[in-house]
């Protein structure tokens, strides 16, 4: 019933992640809780290698006993 | 050219999708009617691909994808609650982050590649203001007071807006931790129910109870001045345990919790004089609590009313389902004119995100004419009746809605429970006369049959009435819930002539929560009503939704038919057809 969608590429997804990670650093630089911008930092590094970790065929089954 | 906005809720419970071209709404459907998962919280690719389908359009037409709440703020909110409630919080935190990491803090992504949009056509809407436009532009009001109340949004629990033909604008909110909806939520898991599925049960069971916690719940849960509230935080741990809602300390002041899945002994023939003891503590704890919501709302309403110099009010959010409490904002509160969203959960937060987008940020005009539910897919005869030759279920089938009302009559007044799959499925959790079970109110075991042998639910819970827009004398309802009376959104006292002639829909505690069956809008169902009345003077019918104890409302032929063989349900009408029970043996018992 459905017509089969789009996937958008890897670079594009990459992107949009990067707008993201960048949007939420704007929004805790900007507003009142700056402090936590280093912890968020470091959230994020780890938040985007899990994502490409996941899309590794032969490692996203044992992401999940790592974190 | 037409403006085409999707809205879509998803991620946490109840994910739906809803489409409105032009500002009208077009379609909308929750995901777990196709997926069959009770609360689905999965992206609504389904429901959305299904409300596309049913317009004719293509994921490419879409101008605006507007998603129910903002992502990054919520999770701002959990990590800034973690730090703050460090170490305590040194459980929850690795889970939380793994599921955030992971997962939700790439919403846009994953709508990205769910619905097949550029990242350009999406965007996000908060979620009180989600439910604040679910309710507002659905009411009938030009200019309205708009509460919203639940567990918790991005940052919001309950919060208080104007709307108006300028748009909704925020005139007051309480903040996380604080929160009506999770006080409700923690009282529903300690009487040993499920969070998100269980607090129908409570606020069933408080009719059996008597509220002799309040005054314990009043110090644990203070209402302050300026229409606000706030936690005892060291009793309620919802902010920084990763399982429970609440500590020991909330067992030192009720006593011990119930145990999931114990027997209630409210109405267990047979029981011991100590369970029986047990049984009623745990329902005067739960009368306690519902009736803490409803001091608690009726302090908010009446502080919004202050704040807002409106006389109408909007309500929506998990709360406003609560359909005993709605009765004590109409009947006590100070406004004149009430309107709760029947979507009133997160499923609605799909429809509101649409609705904001196209009526506030696009200046799209807001359709004339009444609120109606029934948005979701219809059910294909023609595959109904294939189905049910191919499975061996007898069936026949009546021509036009007279005959067709006076059978569902017929079966009814010869004391049979039969399934009402007519038109388009209702959005929420009402079953409104599409998806519904209807049986004769008039006997005394009525209640207690469906209760045990078709819903498999447990028995102390009520069943509602549907009953002609003409015979609303039959319920109590404050002037103020004129506009509620379709939505079986209030819970009213019943009148003598009820209580006495149907009491399968009169609670223990003389209310009934009705809908009230308009000639116009509804004339098929209006005609059975009709018919009944014809026949015993009393045009009611107990009307309660198409499922079975934790599934879905029915969505497809395939679950009607599955959901007459697994019951004592008596037949099914879908459209015209009418089919009945198979034999044992088709059944293979």
């Amino acid at each position: 019933m459905n017509e089969p969608l789009p996937t958008p590429g890897r670079m594009e997804s990459l992107l949009t992640r990067m707008g993201t990670a960048g949007a939420l650093l704007l929004m805790l630089g900007r507003g009142k809780r700056p402090w936590m911008l280093p912890l968020v930092i470091v959230l994020l590094a780890l938040g985007l290698v899990m994502v490409f970790l996941q899309s590794v065929q032969y490692v996203a089954p044992f992401i999940y006993m790592v974190f | 050219m037409a403006r085409v906005i999707l809205g879509v809720s998803a991620l946490y419970h109840d994910a739906a999708a809803a489409l409105l071209i032009d500002g009208k709404v077009v379609a909308a459907a929750q995901e777990e009617r196709f997926t069959r998962l009770k609360h689905d919280p999965s992206l609504p690719v389904r429901a959305a691909g299904w409300c596309l389908h049913h317009a004719g359009l293509r994921a490419e037409d879409v101008d605006q994808l507007v998603f129910y709440e903002k992502p990054l703020r919520k999770f701002e909110r959990i990590l800034t609650t973690s730090v703050a409630a460090f170490p305590r919080s040194a459980l929850s935190f690795p889970r939380q982050m793994k599921s955030w990491l992971g997962d939700k803090l790439w919403t846009r992504n994953r709508l990205v590649e769910a619905f097949g949009l550029p990242s350009a056509k999406i965007g996000f809407s908060e979620h009180h203001l989600s439910h604040a436009a679910s309710a507002f532009y659905s009411s009938p009001f030009e200019r309205a007071a708009v509460l919203v109340a639940d567990g918790v949004g991005e940052w919001a629990t309950t919060s208080i807006w104007r709307g108006g033909p300028e748009g909704l604008t925020p005139l007051a909110e309480v903040r996380w931790p604080h929160s009506l909806g999770l006080v409700y939520s923690a009282l529903t898991a300690f009487l040993g129910f499920a969070v998100n599925e269980g607090e129908y049960k409570v606020m069933g069971m408080a009719a059996w109870g008597q509220p002799r916690y309040l005054e314990q719940l009043h110090q644990i849960a203070k209402l302050t001045p300026g229409g606000g509230f706030t936690l005892d935080l060291d009793v309620f741990s919802h902010h920084w345990h990763p399982t429970r809602a609440s500590t020991d300390k909330l067992a030192a002041l009720l006593g011990p919790p119930r145990a999931p899945g114990s027997p209630i002994a409210l109405l267990e023939p047979g029981a011991d004089a100590g369970a029986r003891a047990e049984g009623q503590r745990h329902a005067d704890i739960a009368a306690s609590t519902q009736r803490w919501l409803e001091d608690a709302l009726l302090h908010v309403v009446r502080h919004a009313h202050a704040l807002s110099g409106e006389d109408a009010l909007c309500l929506a959010g998990g709360v406003a389902l609560n359909a005993v409490a709605n009765h004590r904002l109409a009947a006590e509160g100070p406004f004149a004119h009430l309107f709760v969203q029947p979507a009133a959960g997160d499923a609605g937060g799909a429809l509101g995100a649409a609705q904001w987008a196209a009526h506030a940020v696009f200046g799209q005009p807001r359709p004339a004419g009444p609120f109606r539910c029934d948005l979701g897919p219809e059910i294909d005869v023609g595959h109904a009746r294939q189905l049910a030759d191919d499975l061996g279920f007898p069936h026949d089938e009546v021509s036009g809605e007279d005959q067709l009302a006076a059978g569902v009559a017929a079966d009814l007044l010869a004391g049979r429970a039969v399934g009402f799959v007519q038109g388009r499925a209702e959005l929420g959790p009402r079953a409104l006369g599409h998806r519904s079970i209807l049986a004769d109110p008039r006997g005394a075991g009525t209640a207690e049959r469906v209760n045990r042998q078709i819903k498999l639910r447990e028995p102390f819970r009520p069943f509602a009435p549907s009953a002609r827009a003409a015979d609303m004398g039959l319920f109590a309802l404050p002037p103020a819930a004129a506009d509620l009376a379709p939505y079986m959104v209030i819970a009213s006292p019943a009148a003598d002539q009820l209580r006495s002639e149907a009491p399968a829909v009169v609670h223990v505690d003389g209310t009934a929560r009705p809908q009230a069956v308009d000639p116009g809008r509804e004339p098929l169902y209006h005609g059975v009503l009709d018919a009944m009345h014809a026949a015993t003077g009393l045009g009611v019918a107990l009307n309660t939704s198409f499922n079975l104890k934790g599934e879905p409302l029915v969505g497809s032929a395939t679950d009607a038919l599955a959901t007459l063989a697994r019951s004592a349900l008596d037949a099914v009408w879908i459209g015209p057809l009418r089919i009945g029970r198979p034999s044992a043996r088709a059944l293979g018992e």
